[in-house]
């Protein structure tokens, strides 16, 4: 092998300004080949970004690194006048984020913030420049690049923007591109289209790539090397086959375990318990010991050895020490004691009453205003007319890009927005005609989980009050009574009772998950509408949630509507499934059928655009031209057609009707009629 | 290319016809702003105190004969009913109030005539170019001033140059604005001379007279502004983009200037033009104690002399001035942020 | 009885609001997460140390509120009590002759001559030009030309002397009173004081509190014996003019306050939360107000409010109730043209909040709209309100002395470091200057609105993570 790359040594780098500094890497040791891509991953707050900026020695003004060494090709990065780093910066390391939307200037055009690179870093001047930029937005795929060039960010889409920022980052041909998580923010046919660019565009310029990124999916299409992060160390770093095919520490087997993709059923997720720890600590053994089923009395005694399993894969764990141990150490960690606590068996079954939930013609059209008078010219049709069913005890995912309109139909079912037309029942109960306080009456029966546990509780409010307020505010009970059920609640969804006079910021993002979780059982509704209650959550907390509203719908025999864009999610939990876009459920049915054999070009692009760590299934990617219209203006025809890889002369005149395909499988499209 | 540039001048004229619609709306929405406008001060001036009161206190305490009071009355106007004229006839029944000759005229920026027998328009066409004079200097100069010392600030942030500046700034805007006039004149004019101490000149004289209230008013509202405009800096340097704008290895001066200043102008702007339509006004302390006859002089000693008509004259036109200034600062904003446009 | 108690509207208002202040921290002591910005702010030299300087100011104006009427001396105690027409407060009992120890007119500092030459009627006969000496300040000085000095040293030794002595008494009482609360030895804790490793900046306040003492007990010592600040025009002591200034300029800033925050809150939480043609009446009250030159219309309407009063002399007993109510009326008028601000920014927040999930799940609940606002967007919204509170303080103080020059500030008799501004600058072109009481007025409102300033700003840090995160880079 060549001289690597990128080699960093024993890095830590600490945020200062609390009570404590933060340690938040704390001896990373890495290194990159050329032409290599290493993925660090790990759970929000492992360090794994700060690694980045220190790499780059972008880190904000409260933090500092306060060892190591950086070494890019020979030059030394930590020891360089910063008046140096600016001419690595940009040319030999390029660096895209997380952001596209707030990583770009607002009021600078996308030309002027890619020539800025060429004409810092190089000698190209004048006409010269602009081409080079066109050139650079055409090998990212930007279509219409020269025209392109004038316009200003707010005129591009999340996606492209995300191009623009890879544009810029490559303009002067850098050895190492730094992308720190850079799909999360976009949607997953969007996420499939850039990790698609980043892996031609590294095979063309023989750039290596360190991406962070938290996401095992994109780390199994992109990666070659692989480090785990996890609370400021990398705990395991191997080849990709190596670490998806025998993942050696116990962290990252239980990260594997923790994903819900391939679990149906009656079977919960493994879940590691607990959370990362703070990184103020100073800590004296193994930093995952104790969340770490296969604990040892050394792991806590001294810090967990690096072990060098073979020249490609090494673990920092203790089970893996001494040459006779390896046998039994992969003996242990092949019977997990993951997966145990299987739920209880009552079926969730559709049951062959009138259904809850019954959602008729659903559209919520928000008005455009315009000219002299604000006269409406038109409407955001956010919902367009969408029915749903759903039994009692059943659970219905509602699946779709952002943008698409499937929260909105969950707020506008709960009459948080008011519906422009339609009919809402539930038991039967016609929603429409109530009025406010007999509305107020039914709001017992649904209630919503949100998507973000640190916007959905009140900061200023204990938990208990969080959890009585509602059941105050329906009148249910007395007070004794309601501070007795919120303890209940909280056993629950599996907090002590003690934890009712603390505030939410006291609490990790899980735990406030299952308080929104038990503040909106605390009414006994029939109907809960859970708006991605996972999709702000880290992989292993997003597991124990996932098995609390599986156990729950058990128990309480609750009716979900699963609000989600994430399909595996929909694999573990629903038993039925919609599809949405731009405002109108495309395909719906059980959820095999959906999953298993999906009709609608759509549903088949998404499914497909999921990234899947199992090398072996990995399905041929069905990339989408484009992103999602707007719904003020959508398309004539079908929405999807200028989209659709099959989309004929009729799809642009018309838009289809429902097809029964199989059963109750529904779906939209002129390919079925 | 040819496609691009017919979709351009389309673009164009449509933004032509934003801005007519919008100034139209912006006009429209003028209207009942100055309706309210002239009912407060109506309400002040009429309901608080009958015009016999104000009769009483002009012609001089409590023995005042009824004839006196009723000639005062006359003279000046005051004698009609508020709103409803019910000894006219048609539209003479409206016309013919306190109201309408009062208040209602001003909308076609008829000021009538002050206590002193002049005419308020007049007085105001020729007094509004010294306070022009004053303010528009103080304006330009001071808001460049402020912003290179914010961006001073900005550029040596967390460190002893940013700290000890704002420290400055906090000790100059607890300074009241008196002091920074009166040790001005007694240091600059009285003890070394330099220039004098009041008064004004038109023409080319005029310079001597308006560098120190110029150069004053810059210095007093120095600590404040500088302040304010640092925050807004050191809000933009913590966005993400700037930290892009590093990763292409830009230097921390071309970052300042080129990204973080364009966008600061965007908030800096929401409080800086809706004033500039008010620099006619002038400066009621600044003017008063230079004696300049500008219209803020003129508005003191209307106070002083408890001269109604010119009160209100200046109460309505400077919300005439303000929503004018409302229009450009939204104007101001399309400019600087491509993401705003007129409608 | 020996006095009558008076309450004038502004001392009711004040000590309403001093009141709720304490009603609100014992509301906040129950609530630990809202006392952990007040903590931090605890922890805060800088706010510790100007908050002792406002204290000073606050006592000085409290004391200056506690109004009555002294009885008149009687020969014959079976007639019916009378009461002097002149209302007095607490603070003048307490600088005693200061207030009635008026010159002819003008003297400087701790002059022993008056400042203006006047003719004097010889015992003999005759008549001499000269500056006659003054009726108290250095009365008991047999020849003050030698004597002048040593005794104004003697009496600032002593004064200082005195303010160590005090401040000595101080220190060992916070060193022995956190000694005993946190069970240490005495030395040990006055050390951890000293090197500043208490949560509370005690050397901070300690070392404030010393240069208020420092400053002042020379001042009260002198003041025995001389116009320690010099007398203005009609002879009054400048330094008594300044202290009761003090209350003037505190009662603005508060009261204008009081006014504005209900108006401000409740106006822009319902612009914001409700929307649609609420926020559209709203927007409309406030840009009509704002559109009107904020001078110009406190102009107008204390204008409207002198006729008023000019014409209906009698609605007021006493000078001072005049001049309290013109006071009162003054607050109500800033209070009403500064509170546009305040709400514009409340509604953004609000508009910002009812978008929140929290608000969206109490609405899920089908909570009442007064029960949100009160519970979930109040709540939210307290730390821009205490931070414009404190922020207007020191721009209220200062908008006071401008509006008295223009002329529509406080009564004109009354005592403010606006009309002690006004009153002298007329005399700048006096040579020598009579600079005096333009720089004692100058002196204080700088000392009062600065440690206001650095107070609020101490406050935003602690209040508002966003620009704290900003501010706490390294250095």
């Amino acid at each position: 092998m060549a001289t690597p790359l990128l080699e960093v040594r024993d890095l830590k780098t600490w945020l200062m300004g609390g009570d404590a500094p933060v340690r938040a890497v704390d001896g990373v040791d890495m290194t990159i080949g050329r032409g290599e891509t290493y993925a660090l991953v790990g759970e929000s707050g492992c360090g794994k970004s700060m690694t980045a900026l220190s790499v780059a020695r972008l880190l904000p003004e409260n933090a500092q690194v306060r060892s190591g060494t950086v070494n890019l090709g020979g030059t030394e990065l930590l020891g360089l006048a910063e008046a140096s780093m600016r001419e690595v910066r940009g040319k030999r390391i390029g660096m895209i984020f997380q952001e596209p939307g707030t990583s770009l200037n607002p009021v600078l055009t996308v030309g002027t913030q890619i020539s800025e690179v060429i004409l810092r870093h190089t000698a190209l001047r004048g006409a010269r420049v602009r081409d080079r930029c066109v050139e650079l937005l055409d090998s990212v795929g930007i279509p219409d690049a020269a025209r392109r060039l004038d316009e200003f960010p707010f005129q591009l889409s999340g996606g492209m923007k995300q191009r623009v920022m890879i544009a810029a980052a490559l303009a002067c041909d850098p050895q190492l591109l730094i992308a720190d998580e850079p799909t999360t923010a976009l949607d997953v046919t969007i996420q499939a289209q850039v990790i698609a660019l980043l892996k031609k565009l590294q095979s063309e310029r023989n750039m290596s790539i360190l991406l962070i990124t938290h996401d095992l999916a994109v780390v199994a299409q992109i990666a070659n090397k692989v480090g785990i992060m996890y609370a400021g160390q990398i705990v395991e770093q191997a080849s990709r086959k190596q670490f998806f095919e025998h993942p050696a520490h116990p962290y990252s087997r239980k990260l594997f375990q923790s994903l819900p993709g391939g679990v149906a059923g009656e079977a919960s997720l493994a879940v590691i318990p607990g959370s990362v720890p703070s990184m103020t600590r100073v800590f004296a053994g193994c930093r995952f010991a104790e969340r770490c089923d296969l604990r040892k009395p050394e792991c806590d005694a001294r810090p967990a050895p690096w072990v060098e399993l073979d020249y490609q894969h090494q673990v920092r764990c203790v089970l893996h020490a001494g040459a006779g141990q390896v046998a039994d150490a992969n003996q242990a960690l092949r019977e997990p004691k993951s997966g145990s606590a299987a739920s209880a068996a009552v079926q969730p079954g559709v049951s062959d009453d009138a259904p809850l939930l019954q959602v008729e013609g659903l559209e919520v059209h928000f008005p455009i205003r315009r000219g002299l008078f604000k006269r409406t010219v038109g409407a955001v049709r956010a919902v367009d007319g969408v029915s749903l069913q759903l039994g009692a005890g059943e659970c219905l995912a509602l699946v779709g890009e952002s943008g698409c309109g499937k929260t909105t139909v969950g707020k506008s079912i709960l009459r948080l927005v008011p519906p422009t037309a339609g009919r809402v029942l539930l038991d039967n109960v016609e929603l429409g005609d109530l009025k406010r306080s007999q509305l107020r009456a039914r709001r017992k029966d649904m209630q919503i989980v949100f998507q973000d546990p640190y916007a959905s509780l009140n900061p200023r409010m204990r938990v208990a009050e969080l959890l009585q307020e509602g059941m105050a505010a329906l009148g249910v009970g007395d007070a004794e009574w309601r501070a007795q059920r919120a303890h209940e609640l909280l056993s629950q969804v599996g907090m002590s009772a003690d934890m009712s006079s603390r505030y939410p910021h006291e609490f990790s993002g899980g735990q406030r998950q299952r308080i929104a979780i038990a503040r909106a059982l605390a009414v006994d509704p029939k109907l809960l509408i859970c708006d991605e209650p996972t999709s702000a959550l880290d992989v292993s907390v997003q597991a124990q949630i996932l098995n609390l509203l599986k156990a729950l719908q058990h128990r309480l025999r609750l009716s979900y509507l699963f609000i989600t864009h994430d399909f595996s999610v929909v694999e573990f939990l629903a038993q039925r499934v919609a599809v949405m876009y731009l405002g109108r459920i495309v395909e719906s049915g059980a959820r095999d059928a959906v999953l298993k054999n999906p009709r609608h070009p759509y549903t088949r692009a998404l499914l497909s655009a999921v990234p899947t760590i199992d090398e072996k299934t990995q399905r041929k990617t069905v990339q989408l031209k484009g992103e999602l219209p707007s719904p003020a203006n959508p398309p004539s025809g079908c929405h999807f057609h200028p989209r659709c890889p099959e989309a004929s002369d009729e799809c642009r005149r018309e838009y289809p009707g429902q097809t029964h395909v199989a059963g109750e499988h529904l779906v939209a499209c002129h390919l079925y009629r | 290319m040819a496609a691009a540039r017919t979709e351009q001048s389309e673009r164009d004229v449509r933004q032509g016809f934003n801005v007519t619609t919008y100034l139209i709306r912006r006009i429209l929405y003028a209207i009942p702003i100055l309706i309210g406008v002239n009912l407060i001060t109506f309400a002040l001036f009429f309901f608080v105190n009958s015009p016999d009161d104000m009769a009483r206190l002009a012609l001089g305490g409590k023995r005042v004969t009824e004839e006196a009071v009723e000639r005062w009355k006359r003279d000046k106007g005051y004698d009609k009913p508020h709103f409803f004229n019910a000894q006219e006839q048609g539209h003479a029944r409206f016309t013919n109030t306190i109201f309408f000759s009062k208040s209602a005229s001003m909308f076609v920026f008829d000021f009538g005539v002050s206590d002193d027998g002049r005419d308020i328009g007049t007085e105001i066409r020729t007094r509004m170019w010294p306070s022009l004079a004053i303010a528009v200097p103080t304006f330009l100069v001071g808001l460049a001033f402020y912003i290179t010392f914010a961006l001073i600030l900005a550029f040596f942030r967390a460190t002893y140059v940013d700290v000890s500046g704002v420290v400055a700034c906090v000790v100059a805007m607890s300074i009241s604005s008196l002091f920074y006039i009166i040790g001005g004149q007694y240091l600059i004019s009285k003890l070394w001379h330099l220039v004098p101490i009041s008064g004004f000149d038109y023409g080319v004289d005029a310079l001597k007279f308006l560098v120190l209230p110029v150069a004053i008013g810059i210095v007093s509202s120095i600590g404040a502004n500088t302040r304010w405009y640092r925050t807004i800096f050191i809000e933009e340097i913590n966005k993400d983009y700037v930290r892009t704008a590093r990763a292409k290895g830009l230097s921390e001066a071309r970052i300042l200037f080129r990204h973080v200043l364009h966008n600061a102008m965007i908030p800096i702007l929401t409080g800086v033009v809706v004033i500039i339509p008010s620099l006619f006004l002038g400066s009621l302390i600044m003017e008063s104690f230079f004696s300049i006859p500008g219209l803020g002089s003129y508005t003191i000693e209307a106070i002083n002399n408890q001269d109604y008509s010119v009160v209100r004259a200046m109460v309505f036109l400077g919300s005439v001035l303000y929503i004018i200034g409302l229009i450009l600062t939204d104007i101001a904003y399309t400019l600087v942020d491509p993401r705003v446009r007129l409608d | 009885m020996p006095f009558k108690p008076v309450i004038l509207w502004t001392d009711a208002l004040l000590f309403l609001l001093l009141s709720a202040a304490i009603g609100f921290w014992l509301h906040m002591r129950s609530r630990p997460h809202l006392l952990q910005p007040w903590r931090n702010l605890l922890q805060s030299r800088q706010a510790m140390g100007s908050l002792v300087f406002l204290a000073f100011f606050i006592a000085v104006g409290l004391v200056d509120s506690l109004h009555f009427r002294p009885r008149l001396s009687q020969p014959d105690a079976t007639q019916e009590s009378r009461y002097a027409v002149q209302t007095l407060s607490l603070l003048d009992v307490l600088v005693g002759p200061l207030r009635t120890q008026t010159e002819k007119t003008y003297s400087a500092p701790l002059a022993t001559h008056l400042f203006a030459k006047e003719t004097v009627e010889l015992p003999g006969g005759g008549r001499l030009r000269t500056y006659p000496r003054l009726t108290y300040g250095g009365a008991h000085l047999a020849n003050p030309r030698t004597d002048w000095l040593p005794d104004v040293l003697r009496l600032t030794a002593a004064g200082l002397g005195f303010g160590v002595i005090l401040w000595n008494a101080l220190a060992l009482l916070v060193t022995g009173v956190l000694a005993r609360r946190t069970g240490r030895e005495f030395g040990q804790t006055w050390r951890a004081i000293l090197h500043q490793r208490e949560p509370v900046p005690w050397r901070t306040i300690l070392i404030s509190t010393a240069v208020i003492m420092l400053l002042l007990a020379p001042l009260a010592v002198l003041a025995t014996r001389y116009h320690v600040l010099g007398t203005d025009k009609v002879g009054q002591d400048v330094f008594y003019l300044t202290l009761k200034s003090i209350r003037t300029g505190l009662l603005i800033a508060t009261l204008a306050t009081l006014v504005m925050l209900p108006l401000a809150t409740a106006l822009g939480i319902m612009a914001g939360y409700f929307g649609g043609w609420v926020d559209d009446a709203i927007q409309y009250i406030y840009t009509t107000l704002n559109s009107i030159p904020g001078v110009l219309l406190i102009a107008a309407s204390v204008l409207m409010i002198q006729v008023y009063m000019a014409t209906h002399p009698e609605l007021f007993d006493t000078i001072e109730q005049r001049q309290d109510l013109r006071l009162l009326f003054l607050c109500l008028i800033l209070g009403v043209t500064s509170w546009t601000g305040l709400c514009r920014l409340l509604r953004g927040e609000a508009l910002k909040l009812r978008e929140q999930e929290y608000v969206q799940a109490a609405h899920a609940f089908g909570v009442s709209h007064l029960r949100v606002i009160s519970r979930h967007i109040l709540p939210n919204v307290m730390h821009i309100i205490v931070i414009a509170v404190a922020l207007d303080f020191s721009v209220l103080v200062l908008a006071e002395a401008v509006l008295s020059y223009v002329g529509v500030g406080v009564d004109p008799t009354m005592t403010s470091f606006g009309n002690m501004i006004n009153a002298a600058r007329l005399e700048m072109a006096r040579d020598p200057m009579v600079w005096w009481s333009l720089a004692s007025a100058f002196a204080f409102m700088l000392v009062m609105v600065l440690s206001a300033n650095l107070f609020a700003d101490a406050l935003r840090d602690a209040f508002d993570p966003r620009i704290t995160v900003a501010s706490r880079a390294k250095a």
